[in-house]
Formats: structure tokens, C-alpha cells, sequence
């Protein structure tokens, strides 16, 4: 469980996340939406520790952000969504590093890895360096080594970009696996059709402020039958050209 | 890592506050990392050649271990019962400034940089162990370089010392604690830098490191030292008091309890930098920032003057990309404008400074035809143009460079800009300098015109020589440590270039029918190299598969 609790940061005098007080329940995938710019991947920063909040607070997998910062990172995995690797490192080395730092031994590591690697059909090309991979490679290698230690907490910066579609479908499945499990996934994304087929709960933040939290069907039953898109408009530019 | 080393580096990594079980992988993941890295450029050059920096590395290892040949001279002359030890003092002195080069040049931009927290900020690892990690990746070097300049002085110290063997062998033990505290201390300082200042900050920072600027500096310092060298030799007491001779007692043990008592503030500084000291400065905890939105920038830049100027020098479209290029790089890169800076400003030193701690004593008959061997060190000039090709190829622009790639730009137009940048950059405030200082010491109007367009033709050629070997577009590449290394290698390789000049310049000083070659030969040369350089790149594009 993930829980925020009036979690704002600014930058001088831009005011990207602005009091976001939330829970997000375990063991489900949640859709945190909004249009560019609204202060999704700086939430995101801040519940993985890269980035200290201005005020407020969150606790991940029951650790407080702000003091508990380690076991914070224990708990969680990150896809970021411009993530750089050791570009000089094989696939296979970069998941062996990524599992010695969380105490895995060799034939876990291993284990997962190729489990992991198999689903994206990227195995084979386990022992090329990640500098010669493709946007997609990169991003099923960042997915694999988020997922190897089986953290409580999965945090996905639009992980689908650069995916073909296969890839999509597959990461998808993965994703419900995971959360079936017991993982609470977090998926930041502006793609609304893929969070329509993913998502139970939806978190919507447009200018850094909470425009709706709770299930995706609740949102859809409170605007009559309207299309996720429409919502959307209505909730974030929607409501800026009404007031104009 | 061999196995010893890796235990003792497990040891040191627990005793700093980190976590050996982290900290190892990750030492192991950087190092195989940089190799990969290299393999890949390797793989992408034309010839799949490409030299490492480890092979630079040895080779400096090796030039090293030769120059201490010299040092381990100073160890026989010494009369036995003379206080203080010179040759100990050369030693230990030379030793950390050697190691503080290496350290700063290799760690140094890595660490402010921080490169590491944007590819596993999120990871389980706190800032200390990441700093420890990448302070492994410079222990064995410096070790090495202690091994590469320590060896023979110490061998035959182990003969000639006072007393003998012994006194090795406890110089040998300083030195290596010096290694570790040299090394510790850097990056507590370097630590401190980033907390202080911010990561952004602290990258700008990183410009006055790189690129073996630090030796700069640190030959500054040798001047500086020999400047004082007369007063050190009557107060020869205070040399223990410098931190960069305080391990000199290891080496003779008959000295007063003074220098021992500097001896052993060295082992406490050690010993508190490595316990107490990394783990204040270095935090146990998560919560890095990450880079903060940049606030717009103001619309007046002295990058658009910088640009401005150069303009009359890079004309075309060619010019006009260039240009571009380089103002974005005037703006943000401030690796590219530590490294532009370091050279007009070495020169200004080399011009102006030099007379102060070596003086000029000048005679009328000197300048009679040229200034070139009167004012000193005009050959630095050559090595400044040949070294500026690699910074401006290994100063990566990705988003501007595609846009570039993918427009049909003319290879000898891109070179032709890339001189005229060097012309205006490098050789144009040199010369200012130069025009300047012949000035002030009364050299004729028409002998200084001469002398300038002696340097200019020379810089000419030795860009245009150069420029084939390196076809890539200008800021195409990310830093490396191979660039690191292949700029300092390739000072080395100009510095012997820069002899032919130095020779060629006495020649012209001394020698009418060598004026008269001189000014034959010179045009004749450039354009021969010119129109080698054509025949070379004909038909060919600038690289742009590597772009970065």
C-alpha cells in the first residue's frame, strides 16, 4: 500500500506537485494519469526516493519516504521513463548487478532472469551489450531488473513507449500477473487506452493537483457512459475552457 | 581486483560505513561497464581499433616507471648524515602529486558528474556506497602508479638509506598510506563539493577536472615551488609541514620529533578521512535530488558575442552549423569551456607569469628578428590547436546533431568551420597575448607581424594534419575516459610534434638561411598538407553513426 500524505514539491517558483494526498490500495494496478507537464514523473521521483518533497510526506510498502529511504528502495521496483543503463554492460551482467545489490544469489538471479527475458523475447540477445539495444530492448532489460527481486511496490514511468505492439500486449499480461500476486503497480501514462484495459484505479493530477482518485468504473458511472478520453478532456483541459 | 586487493578494498569499504556486499558488485559493474564501453567504441571505429584508456593508462605507467630512474638518482647522491633527505622528500612530494593528478582526472568528473544516480538512483545503494564503488575503480591505478614510481628509488634506497633497508621498507609503508589518503581525501573533497553545491552545480565543476586539467595546475605548482625553492632550502624544517611531504619521516628515520609529529598528523588525517571524515561527507542515506528545472535563460549570452566574432571565420552553412553548435556548448557545457579556457589562460601564465619566477634577462640582440625563442613557450600553442579537435569532437549535442546528420552538409566546408573556430578561439587570443607581450618588451612593429604569421602558419598545419584522423562532426561524442585519456595521450604525442617547432623556431631565431627556408617551406607545407587532406576525405561524410 502506498499512501500520500500532502506530498508537494516546487521547483523556485513552480509548483509541480501540489498537496497530493492519497491511497493507493495493494495488490492492484493503478493508472496515474494527466496531461503532459502535470506533475506525473516528479511524484513518481519522490515516492522512489530520487527526489526529497518540498512538505508532505508518503509511505511505500509501509516505509515513510523521508526517513525510511532504504527500505523504501528494497521494496520497490522502478521503470523510469528516461532511465539510462551501464550502456557497456550485456543484458545478463546489468540483471546480475541489479540482483547481487538486492541480495539475490547467482541462480535466482538467473532463475528470473531468463524467465523475464523469455516472456519479452529478449533472451537471445542476452549477452549483447545494452548499448547496442534498441529503445523497446532497453526498456523489457529495465522492466526485467525491476521485477527480479519481486518488490511489494512496481512504479512504471510509461513503460509502453518504444514497445511494439506484441511487447505491449505482453507487458500487459505480465503486469496483471504481478498485481494478482500481490504487487501494488503504479502505471504513469497518457496513453488512455492502454490504462482502460489495465487499470482498476485510476489517480488523475493535471497543473500538480488531485482531480480524482478511486476506480476506473466509479469515474466512468459518475460521467454517464462517456469515454475514459472525454472524461479525461473534461477533468484536465476540459475544465480550463469552460472557465475561459 | 586481485583477490588481496579485493579483501583489503572489502576492509577499507567496511571501515568507511559501507556495505563490502554492495559496494564489490557494483566496483565490479562499473569497471566491466567501462570496458564495454570501450569494446563498443572499438567495435564502431572504422578499423575496429581504438586504444583504451587502461593502454593509456600503462603507458603513462610505464613513462612513470622510467622517469623514476631520475628520482631514484637523487636516492645515491644524498650524502648519508645530511638533513633533510632530499631525495625522500622528491619522492613523497612527487608521489602525491602524481597520485592527486590521477585521482582528480579519473574519478574526478565521474563523481561530480554523478552519472551513476540517473542509472540507479532508485537502487538499494546509498550515496556513500556509490562513491566508494567508484573510488575502487581508482585504487588499483593508484596503487599501480605508487608500485610504477616507488620501485627502483626504493630498491636502492633499501642499499643507500639511513638506515639501510629498514628506512625502504617504511617508506614503501608511507607511501601506500599516502595512496589511501590521497585517494579517500579526493573524494571526501569531491563528496563535499556535490553536497554543498547541488549535482547541477557540482557538474559545472567537473569542467575544471577533466581532461588532465589538473596537471595544469599542478605544473603551476611545481613553478610555484621552484620560485620558493631557495627559502625552503634554509627553512627546510617547514617542508614536513606540507601535506604533500608529510609521509618524507618514513623515509629517514633520524629526523627531530617536528617531522614525526607531521608524520604521524598524516596517519591520523588518514585514518579520520577514512572512518569519521567519508561518512560525514559522504551520506548513508537515500533521498539524491535530481536535477531541478532550469530556469529560463536570460536572453542576453556571451556566447552570442563569442559567436558573433568568429563569424567573419566560419563562413557557409557549414560555419553557420558549427556556430550554432558551439554557442549551445558556451552555454551549457561547461567541460567545453573549462577545457576552451584553460589554454588562453596557460598561455597568458607562460607570457606574463613566467618572467616573475624565472626572470628574462634580455638582451636587444634577442629580438632582432624575432621574438619567438625571447618569449618562451610559443610551441604550447601548437599542442593547444592539436588538442582543441578532440574537445570539440567529444562534446556531444544529441538533439541539434541529428537534425544535422540528416542534412547534406559538405565534409570540407565542416572542417574549414572547425579551423576557423580554432583560429578564433585558440589562435587569435594567443596571439593578442603574444602581440601584447612583444609589446611590452620593445620589439619592432614588422618583426611581431612576422612572428605571428610564423605561428599562425604553424598552427594551420598541424590542424590541418589532424584533422583527417579524427572524422567526426564536431560535438558528436559523449565524455569518456577514453577521451579523458586519448587527449592526454595525444598532448603527449603533440609535445613531441611541438619539439619539431620549438627546434624550427631556434633555427629561425638564429640562422638567416633558415628565415629564408622558413618562409619558403611554410606555405609550400600547408598547402601540401591541404591537399593531402582533400584526397583523404573526398567522397567521405564526417562520422555520424557514433553521435551521442
Amino acid at each position: 500500500m502506498i499512501q500520500l500524505q500532502g506530498l508537494t514539491r516546487t521547483f523556485d517558483s513552480l509548483t509541480a506537485v501540489d498537496n497530493l494526498t492519497v491511497t493507493i490500495p495493494a495488490g492492484k494496478i493503478i493508472a496515474l494519469l494527466g496531461p503532459n507537464g502535470a506533475g506525473k514523473t516528479t511524484t513518481l521521483n519522490m515516492l522512489t526516493t530520487l527526489l526529497a518533497p518540498t512538505s508532505g510526506t508518503a509511505t511505500v510498502a509501509g516505509y515513510d519516504i523521508l526517513t525510511q529511504g532504504q527500505d523504501v528502495r528494497r521494496s520497490l521496483g522502478y521503470v523510469p521513463e528516461h532511465g539510462s543503463l551501464y550502456e557497456g554492460l550485456t543484458a545478463d551482467e546489468y540483471l546480475e548487478l541489479a540482483g547481487k545489490i538486492r541480495g539475490l544469489d547467482d541462480a535466482v538471479i538467473s532463475r528470473r532472469a531468463t524467465e523475464y527475458m523469455e516472456h519479452f523475447e529478449v533472451a537471445e540477445a542476452r549477452n549483447n551489450r545494452l548499448g547496442t539495444f534498441s529503445k523497446g530492448m532497453r526498456r523489457k532489460i529495465l522492466v526485467t531488473a525491476a521485477l527480479l527481486h519481486k518488490p511489494d511496490v512496481l512504479f512504471l514511468d510509461e513503460p509502453m513507449d518504444g514497445l511494439d505492439v506484441k511487447s505491449q500486449k505482453r507487458l500487459g499480461a505480465l503486469l496483471k500477473k504481478e498485481a494478482a500476486a500481490g504487487r501494488t503497480v503504479v502505471y504513469s501514462s497518457h496513453i488512455l487506452q492502454q490504462v482502460e484495459e489495465l487499470c482498476e484505479h485510476v489517480i488523475l493530477i493535471h497543473e500538480g493537483c488531485l482531480r480524482y482518485e478511486g476506480p476506473l468504473s466509479d469515474l466512468r458511472d459518475s460521467h454517464a457512459g462517456a469515454g475514459l478520453r472525454d472524461i479525461f478532456l473534461e477533468l484536465t483541459d476540459g475544465q480550463e475552457e469552460a472557465a475561459s | 581486483m586481485s583477490r588481496l586487493i579485493s579483501r583489503i578494498f572489502a576492509r577499507l569499504v567496511k571501515t568507511a560505513g559501507g556495505r563490502p556486499e554492495v559496494v564489490l558488485p557494483l566496483y565490479h559493474g562499473i569497471e566491466k561497464a567501462a570496458e564495454g564501453s570501450y569494446e563498443i567504441l572499438r567495435q564502431s571505429s572504422r578499423r575496429k581499433q581504438a586504444m583504451s584508456a587502461s593502454a593509456w593508462r600503462t603507458i603513462f605507467i610505464v613513462i612513470t616507471a622510467l622517469g623514476s630512474v631520475f628520482l631514484s638518482l637523487t636516492m645515491l647522491i644524498d650524502p648519508a648524515d645530511h638533513h633533510p633527505h632530499w631525495g625522500v622528500l622528491i619522492l613523497v612530494g612527487a608521489h602525491w602529486l602524481l597520485v592527486v593528478n590521477m585521482v582528480v582526472s579519473l574519478a574526478g568528473p565521474s563523481l561530480l558528474v554523478d552519472d551513476d544516480f540517473l542509472a540507479i538512483g532508485w537502487w538499494p545503494v546509498t550515496a556513500r556506497e556509490l562513491l566508494l564503488a567508484r573510488l575502487g575503480t581508482i585504487l588499483k591505478p593508484a596503487l599501480q602508479i605508487t608500485l610504477a614510481l616507488g620501485t627502483v628509488p626504493l630498491l636502492v634506497y633499501a642499499i643507500t638509506g639511513r638506515p639501510p633497508l629498514i628506512s625502504a621498507v617504511t617508506l614503501a609503508a608511507g607511501l601506500t598510506i599516502q595512496t589511501l589518503g590521497v585517494t579517500f581525501g579526493v573524494g571526501t573533497a569531491l563528496a563535499l563539493v556535490v553536497r554543498l553545491r547541488g549535482r547541477r552545480r557540482a557538474q559545472r565543476l567537473a569542467a575544471l577536472v577533466a581532461d588532465g586539467n589538473t596537471f595544469l595546475v599542478l605544473w603551476l605548482l611545481g613553478f610555484m615551488l621552484q620560485r620558493l625553492h631557495p627559502w625552503f632550502m634554509e627553512h627546510s624544517r617547514v617542508l614536513y609541514a606540507l601535506p604533500l611531504t608529510w609521509f618524507a619521516a618514513f623515509g629517514d628515520l633520524q629526523v627531530d620529533a617536528f617531522s614525526w609529529s607531521m608524520a604521524a598528523l598524516g596517519v591520523t588525517v588518514t585514518l579520520v578521512m577514512i572512518t569519521a571524515g567519508f561518512r560525514l561527507m559522504a551520506p548513508s542515506g537515500a533521498g539524491q535530488e535530481v536535477q531541478p528545472v532550469e530556469k529560463r535563460p536570460s536572453r542576453w549570452h556571451y556566447s552570442a558575442v563569442v559567436s558573433w566574432l568568429v563569424r567573419p571565420l566560419m563562413p557557409g552553412r557549414e560555419g553557420w552549423v558549427v556556430r550554432r553548435l558551439l554557442e549551445s556548448h558556451l552555454r551549457e557545457d561547461w567541460r567545453f569551456i573549462g577545457g576552451m579556457a584553460t589554454m588562453p589562460l596557460m598561455m597568458g601564465f607562460m607570457f606574463f607569469g613566467m618572467d616573475k619566477i624565472v626572470p628574462l634577462d634580455l638582451n636587444p640582440e634577442d629580438v632582432r628578428f624575432t621574438a619567438l625563442l625571447a618569449i618562451r613557450n610559443t610551441h604550447f600553442l601548437t599542442l593547444m590547436a592539436a588538442t582543441v579537435i578532440f574537445l570539440a569532437s567529444f562534446s556531444s549535442t544529441p538533439k541539434a546533431l541529428w537534425i544535422v546528420g540528416l542534412s547534406d552538409l559538405e565534409t570540407g566546408g565542416l572542417l574549414k568551420a572547425q579551423r576557423g573556430m580554432i583560429r578564433g578561439l585558440i589562435l587569435a587570443p594567443v596571439l593578442a597575448l603574444y602581440i601584447a607581450k612583444a609589446a611590452f618588451m620593445g620589439v619592432a612593429p614588422h618583426i611581431i607581424a612576422l612572428d605571428c604569421l610564423v605561428l599562425g602558419f604553424q598552427v594551420e598545419i598541424i590542424v590541418s594534419f589532424l584533422q583527417p584522423f579524427v572524422m567526426i562532426m564536431p560535438f558528436s561524442l559523449a565524455y569518456t575516459n577514453e577521451q579523458t585519456a586519448k587527449r592526454i595521450g595525444l598532448g603527449l604525442l603533440s609535445g613531441a610534434v611541438a619539439l619539431v617547432f620549438v627546434l624550427m623556431n631556434f633555427m629561425y631565431a638564429e640562422f638567416a638561411a633558415a628565415r629564408i627556408a622558413v618562409w619558403v617551406s611554410m606555405p609550400l607545407l600547408l598547402l601540401g598538407v591541404r591537399a593531402w587532406q582533400s584526397r583523404r576525405v573526398a567522397g567521405r561524410r564526417l562520422r555520424m553513426d557514433v553521435v551521442n
